[in-house]
């Protein structure tokens, strides 16, 4: 998992099961884990997330990279701000254009350690992940390419349906417009942006 | 390649699939995807559309059933739709 999107999408519509179905390891970087648990406190995907990743035990593994060891220096700090201020700092806590390091370490973690006998699969909705090359043994795909494989396999109904349900939530993930097959497209364009 | 300057430029070529949302957001100056939304429909611009993209989708599920299918312990579709 190289990028929260994925994730918080599934957690979404309470079908992070789809996961968990695999029976495998799940690897992610400290990045993710940060960002998937430095919610507001009443977020409830940070809920969701932070009780699945503990439910995860063995299974998931968290990938330290020099960002994310960065990103938690940094939230130790915000510990030192009053509380009124820290939204704004945290704001200001990430480092520009750092966004796409975290991932190619993740890369290069997997690329040399898995083999023909374990192939791994990458999911992503940062479209930065399609530029990084995690080796051999390992298929890549989008959300919403998993969503139509898992149609195929008849593991879901149907791939549409998971999405809409995730619209239906307020998100919609970048690449779900990218997705959108163009003939889709409705007139008024702006009906599909996210203002949640 | 044309070196862009402009914020117009710029969501110009994230709306044509050019460049992706950071390089968009670095571009405009905006550090949320929000922001860059509402720079999009400000300004005009459409959501990009992922010209390609249904190749891509298909490419990145034929190359994954098989392995999918064997971890899921279910069978391959006999004919993969379109």
């Amino acid at each position: 998992m190289p990028d929260t999107g994925p994730l918080i999408s599934l957690a979404r519509i309470g079908r992070l099961d789809l996961l968990d179905r695999f029976r495998s390891q799940i690897l992610f970087t400290d990045t993710v884990q940060v960002e998937l648990i430095d919610g507001p406190q009443d977020d409830p995907d940070r809920a969701t997330l932070t009780e699945w990743i503990a439910s995860g035990g063995t299974r998931i593994r968290i990938v330290e990279t020099a960002y994310g060891a960065l990103l938690q220096q940094n939230r130790e700090l915000l510990r030192y701000v009053p509380e009124a201020e820290r939204a704004r700092f945290r704001r200001h806590s990430r480092v520009k254009d750092a966004g796409e390091n975290p991932i190619r370490e993740l890369a290069d973690e997997i690329r040399d350690t898995l083999s023909c006998d374990a192939p791994g699969l990458v999911l992503f909705e940062d479209a930065s992940v399609m530029k990084m090359d995690f080796g051999p043994y390992v298929r890549v795909m989008a959300t919403w390419s998993f969503a139509v494989a898992l149609e195929r396999l008849e593991v879901i109904p149907s791939a549409s349906e998971l999405f809409d349900r995730i619209e239906d939530t307020g998100r919609t993930p970048p690449r779900q417009a990218f997705d959108r097959s163009s003939a889709a497209e409705t007139e008024d364009f702006e009906d599909s942006y996210d203002f949640s | 390649m044309k070196r862009r300057i402009t914020a117009a430029e710029f969501l110009q070529a994230y709306s044509n699939d050019l460049i992706d949302s950071r390089e968009a957001m670095d571009g405009v100056g905006v550090d949320s995807f929000r922001d860059l939304l509402n720079a999009m429909v400000g300004c005009g611009f459409r959501l990009p559309r992922g010209r390609g993209r249904e190749e891509q989708v298909e490419r990145e599920v034929a190359e994954a059933l098989p392995m999918l299918a064997e971890t899921l312990g279910v069978p391959l579709p006999r004919v993969a739709p379109k």
